[in-house]
């Protein structure tokens, strides 16, 4: 077997390892039964993860799939996929989930998706009635009013 | 034989055909599918709100709408998995490996068409075996210890990892990064605090809800937003029709040994408490493409039905199964059926062995409202495929915002509880970088649900066997699934091994 | 002058007793447990019964309150119990406890956050004597024969914290013998079923529990810790037969205690209304039929005394569970 270092998923792998090995040492130091799935899951962690980063598993997997999960969009979409979803949920927490969802829906559709006013207004507006008569009529269960209502941490 | 009575059962049919017992299951099923299709509620919330207004009903109605939602919710689980590579409970995940392939190509009427009909046919055969194991259902139970739950977790942890083929080692790492989040928590043993770094809020653990929600849904709203364009990425919106969800309800049919397989697996591993519903839809998985021609291997994965028919199947087949252990000694089969039981013994029923003579009436109105209740959940769901399956072909910037407000919400409303929703967001992004390096997510839910079980077993193992494991070989039942695990892998090395050197000497 | 007297009248009005306007919303009862359980089936058929006397002391002010359940399992019951300790003793939160479960730390000396002897005890609502059972099948027919056993007797239980354990422990160290404890088993269901299949020679359930399971007969009763023993229990000795009837204060109650500070009426006012609700014959029939015992007292204080003497037997042991 050839031993040569997986350069596309170093990024993920070096993270993975250093987890593996953070666990492997908090673990150990836990008695000997609370220490038995953190202690073997992470050295056997440990282990495949060096597996795949010294390039072993290559014999089977050719990685063809991780090349056309990369190729579907560049690091810059996914910075800022990520980052818009992050907003979802601080604009949940700062006013309420269903105010949140109604506005989110709106911004996205409207100035992201570029669907028209009437549109991107009556999805969301139809969104968050749905939303409300579920939760706070049909199930009785009271949603996150936001920060101002609910208070800090 | 007493508990086969004909006219009780009869009585029980014609019970369910008035007119007040068809409504309560209709409403039962109906909100069941709800429940099940909304990404973080799922069967085990429903019926747990449906307890308070079960008090006040007569026993019989009650079951009758319990059976209802529990009948349907693994159906409804499948139409997420399926749209949306998002499993609506644990175990519909194995459903998203050919289920989502297959939306992408714009099949995703097919998909759901088939995976409804699979439900319903196999959860009406999980009763007839559960029907057929009523005179045993003692001597099941008894027969299973800890030691072969140890070994059906390990079981279930080998299949799933194997399933995914070439990549089983990344599989691999991901379940046991799974195992190891599963830890987290106070250990109810020994008192330790294992990974909770001083905050109240992981004392607990990690709740598998919130956490199912971010690695699945979440990830895969950050990858549509990221792509754009929609689920589908080929295929035609006009492809999908009620002829196209007709073709994929007659498959199961077509292969009716894959359907008779993947039910027969759902009812005798579902019988088993603890283990059931998880292990038993991956394992009928993994058996469906051991037991493919080897041409037919290579496609599983990738868009092949019968990796939706076997695993549906045993998904439905399972809830007959659950009911084994449930009536017989009153331990659940599940979590559905934990909540199930209470509803039971409020309304003043014992389980027991002797619920099979005392209330045996009540016991076939509750076995004729769950095989009621999947076939309607399947019509309903076939009728509503194809308009549902358009789904896949909605706009990334309508989808994701839509579909990240029912899952953020639904992990609040688990417990009212906003760092639900953090959680829900961190492992979002965890999940979804697994999956832009092409590691397979599928092991984390078995992982989690199958790690403490593993752990406590092990443990209780050890103690029945005074210190040792080598009362594994003394039980012929853990033989048994020691030949099966020994079995699974040897089957799939040597796949390995020749389609490996095939792609060597080709390159 | 007049002003002073103004200034007194308004004090007296503001600081008259809140009862009078009692309850004045929906009642939360806190259970510390996921549903399906015993603590949960019980506080949910009680719950009707409560909004029935708040509904006929209230007459003709009374609100439609309801009495609404809350499962906050988590921690062992330690979350819970936490939430409660924190809330207004207004009456309008109460929440079921576990004794003397709840009462762990208490008995061992650590702090968990909250101080079961600082609640407001309101009444008891359940609770239950134990009893040592063994497979029918089984090689061992009489409680001496367990003690008979050469070496360690092996016990499922559910883990360290229950009640069921602390019996267990109590029990076998009172005669010198040791146990061998398999942690891990879901419920009393799951634990006793694992006697009857040899995972372990021995473990206790709750005796109300014991009758429920035993109904096929599968089991033994060989022991039940109470002055009477059950008829139910042919052949069981009790702690007089084997010469340490102290054995019989061992006990699981159920109780439902408010924050603490609650207005001695309040106090008053639950205690009754809990009375009510347990004694209403629809609840004993159904104590009766599904074998859940059922028992309240008639005030507060006598609640409080016997928790403290529970607690204070357990007490006594607490080198026995110091792991």
């Amino acid at each position: 077997m050839k031993i040569r270092l997986d350069q596309d998923n170093l990024l993920l792998l070096l993270p993975l390892t250093a987890f593996a090995v953070g666990t492997l040492y908090i673990g150990s130091n836990y008695g000997p039964v609370s220490a038995f799935i953190p202690f073997w899951a992470s050295i056997f962690m440990l282990i495949t993860c060096l597996f795949v980063l010294l390039g072993m598993d290559k014999a089977v997997d050719d990685g063809e799939d991780h090349v056309a999960a990369k190729g579907e969009s560049d690091n810059h979409n996914v910075l800022a996929s990520g980052l818009w979803i992050t907003v979802y949920v601080v604009m949940a927490y700062v006013v309420g989930m269903i105010p949140a969802a109604v506005a989110y829906t709106f911004f996205s559709m409207y100035f992201f998706g570029g669907k028209k006013l009437l549109m991107a207004a009556g999805t969301s507006a139809v969104l968050g009635l749905i939303l409300f008569g579920l939760f706070e009529f049909i199930l009785e269960k009271e949603l996150y009013k936001g920060v101002f209502i609910e208070g800090y941490f | 034989m007493e508990a086969l009575d004909l006219a009780v059962i009869g009585d029980a049919w014609l019970r369910l055909f008035e007119l007040d017992s068809l409504l309560y299951l209709m409403l039962g099923t109906l909100i069941g599918l709800i429940f099940g299709v909304l990404p973080g509620l799922g069967g085990t919330t429903a019926l747990a709100l449906m307890i308070p207004f079960s008090m006040n009903m007569d026993a019989g109605d009650a079951i009758i709408l319990m059976a209802g939602v529990m009948g349907v919710a693994p159906t409804s689980g499948a139409v997420t998995a399926i749209l949306l590579n998002t499993p609506g409970t644990a175990p519909n995940a194995a459903t998203t490996l050919d289920g989502y392939p297959l939306a992408q190509q714009g099949r995703a009427g097919f998909a759901i068409g088939a995976a409804a009909s699979a439900s319903g046919l196999g959860g009406i055969i999980g009763i007839i075996f559960l029907i057929a194991m009523v005179p045993i259902t003692r001597e099941i139970v008894l027969m299973f210890a800890p030691t072969e739950f140890l070994l059906l977790a390990v079981l279930g942890l080998v299949t799933v990892s194997l399933s995914t083929g070439k990549k089983f080692v990344k599989s691999l790492i991901v379940g046991l990064f799974g195992l190891i989040i599963a830890s987290v928590g106070y250990h109810e043993v020994t008192g330790e605090e294992r990974f909770t770094f001083g905050i109240d809020y992981l004392w607990d653990g990690f709740k598998l809800v919130p956490v199912m929600i971010g690695f699945f849904a979440v990830s895969e709203m950050i990858n549509l937003w990221a792509k754009r364009g929609s689920v589908a990425a080929s295929g035609e919106m006009e492809a999908i029709n009620f002829r196209q969800v007709l073709q994929g309800c007659l498959e199961p049919i077509k292969r009716w040994k894959v359907l008779l397989r993947g039910s027969a697996i759902g009812t005798g591993v579902g019988a088993l408490p603890g283990v059931g519903g998880t292990v038993a839809a991956f394992m009928a998985y993994t058996i469906a493409v051991t037991t493919a021609k080897p041409s037919e291997r290579d496609s599983f994965g990738k868009g092949n039905i019968v990796g939706v028919i076997a695993p549906e199947s045993a998904n439905n087949a399972k809830e007959g199964g659950a009911l084994v252990p449930t009536l017989a000694f009153g331990i659940p089969g599940s979590a559905e059926m934990a909540v199930f039981l209470s509803v039971l013994v409020l309304h003043g029923m014992v389980p027991g062995p002797t619920i099979m003579t005392e209330s045996l009436d009540i016991i076939w109105i509750l076995i004729a409202a769950a095989a009621a209740s999947g076939v309607i959940a399947s019509i309903i769901t076939i009728s509503a495929a194809s308009s549902i399956a358009k789904l896949t072909f909605v706009d990334s910037r309508t989808l994701v915002p839509i579909v990240l407000a029912f899952a953020m919400i639904g992990s609040y409303s688990l417990d009212n509880e906003i760092y639900d929703v953090f959680t829900t967001l961190a492992f979002g992004f965890v999940g979804f970088i697994f999956m832009r390096f092409g590691f397979p997510r599928i092991a984390f839910p078995l992982a989690i649900v199958l790690g403490p079980l593993m752990e406590t077993s092990y443990f209780q193992t050890l103690r029945i066997g005074d210190g040792t494991l080598s009362i594994l070989f003394d039980r012929p039942q853990s033989i048994v699934i020691m030949l099966l695990i020994v079995g699974c892998v040897a089957y799939y090395l040597k796949g390995f091994l020749t389609s490996s050197e095939g792609k060597e000497t080709s390159a | 002058m007049r002003f002073l007297t103004a200034l007194v009248a308004l004090g007296l009005i503001a600081s008259a007793p809140v009862q009078a306007a009692f309850p004045e919303k929906d009642i939360e009862i806190v259970i510390p447990y996921g549903p399906g359980g015993g603590f949960d089936t019980l506080t949910r058929k009680l719950a009707p019964y409560l909004e029935e006397y708040f509904a006929k002391k209230a007459g003709k002010n009374f609100n439609n309150i309801k009495v609404v359940p809350k499962n906050m399992p988590g921690a062992s019951g330690k979350k819970a119990a936490v939430y409660t300790s924190k809330q207004k003793p207004d009456g309008h939160t109460v929440q079921i406890f576990n004794i003397p479960g709840h009462g762990l730390p208490y008995i061992q000396g650590k702090d968990a956050g909250y101080d079961i002897t600082g609640y407001s005890w309101l009444n008891r609502v359940g609770g239950d004597g134990y009893v040592v059972i063994v497979a029918k099948d089984g090689p061992y027919k009489t409680f001496q024969d367990l003690l008979d056993k050469s070496g360690d007797l092996k016990i499922p239980e559910q883990g360290p914290g229950s009640t069921s354990n602390m019996a267990n422990k109590i029990t076998w160290a009172t005669f010198n013998k040791g146990g061998e404890y398999i942690y891990g088993y879901k419920s009393s269901r799951d634990y006793s079923t694992a006697v009857l299949r040899g995972d372990g020679d021995v473990t206790m359930l709750a005796a109300g529990s014991a009758k429920r399971y035993n109904k096929a007969g599968d089991f033994r009763i060989v022991a039940h810790w109470a002055d009477q023993v059950d008829p139910a229990f042919e052949g069981a000795v009790n702690g007089n037969d084997v010469g340490h009837p102290e054995l019989h204060d061992l006990g699981l109650l159920r109780m439902i205690a408010g924050p603490a500070g609650m207005d001695p009426e309040l106090m008053k006012t639950w205690n009754e209304a809990l009375a009510y609700a347990v004694n209403h014959p629809d609840i004993q029939a159904w104590s009766a039929k599904t074998g859940n015992p059922v028992l309240a007292y008639d005030s507060p204080e006598k609640t409080k005394d016997v928790l403290m003497k529970n607690l204070g037997y357990f007490k006594q042991f607490s080198k026995v569970f110091a792991n």
